[in-house]
């Protein structure tokens, strides 16, 4: 699963420490699922959303191998 | 939305390990000076088995006694040691954690099933008995151990902000 976190952080000058503190997880955590070592779960893919003012979908989007 | 999770605090971890520190060195003195360093009367369950005059009856009864307490203690504050610090929450507990420890979970489970089949298989009489008793701690031990491997490589792994 791939995703748009790294861009929308940008676009909003936020960093993963911010984004980890807005929804309540460690920075390191942000990292790994920027990276796609890690797949939220719904709840955290949502709040995530909610952070950019974004849909889940248009955070979050299948891979051609998922 | 909250799960139950069924982990302690995160202080816990601190208690247990203090705990278990404790316990090591209460260890250590009741290795190196020998003899009974606590002794009490308490309560129990014990064996009749051997004893002249007792062919009738339970093989077990409860009974109050005095006895050496250094072995209960070490096996009781190691064991309450090892607990507490398998089960308390992370500094920082999200789902990575919760991932990390479902992990660590099924590995020591993997390892000390192995260890202790390889044991039953190799191991007889006195051995035996000591890889039973080894066999107590084992997991917790192994879990903690794994636990703390995977966490280190996460963390080492996520460090850099990119």
């Amino acid at each position: 699963m791939k995703n748009r976190i790294r861009v929308e952080r940008a676009e909003l000058r936020m960093t993963q420490q911010q984004l980890a503190e807005a929804v309540g997880v460690s920075r390191q955590t942000i990292n790994a699922i920027e990276a796609g070592r890690f797949v939220p779960s719904t709840v955290l893919a949502l709040k995530i959303a909610r952070v950019f003012g974004r849909r889940v979908e248009e955070i979050f989007s299948l891979e051609e191998t998922d | 939305m909250k799960t139950r999770d069924y982990l302690l605090p995160y202080r816990f971890k601190i208690v247990g390990a203090a705990l278990l520190a404790a316990t090591a060195v209460f260890g250590l003195f009741v290795v190196n000076l020998g003899g009974v360093l606590v002794s009490g009367r308490v309560p129990g369950l014990v064996g009749r088995f051997g004893i002249p005059g007792l062919d009738h009856g339970p093989a077990y009864e409860f009974v109050c006694r005095q006895t050496d307490l250094d072995v209960t203690l070490l096996v009781f504050g190691f064991m309450l040691g090892l607990l507490l610090i398998a089960l308390s929450r992370e500094k920082i507990e999200d789902e990575c954690m919760a991932v990390i420890r479902a992990k660590a979970f099924s590995l020591a489970l993997w390892v000390s099933g192995v260890v202790l089949l390889l044991c039953t298989l190799f191991t007889y009489d006195v051995v035996y008995l000591n890889v039973m008793i080894g066999n107590l701690f084992a997991f917790p031990a192994i879990f903690i151990a794994i636990q703390r491997v995977l966490v280190f490589r996460f963390k080492k792994q996520n460090s850099h902000e990119e």
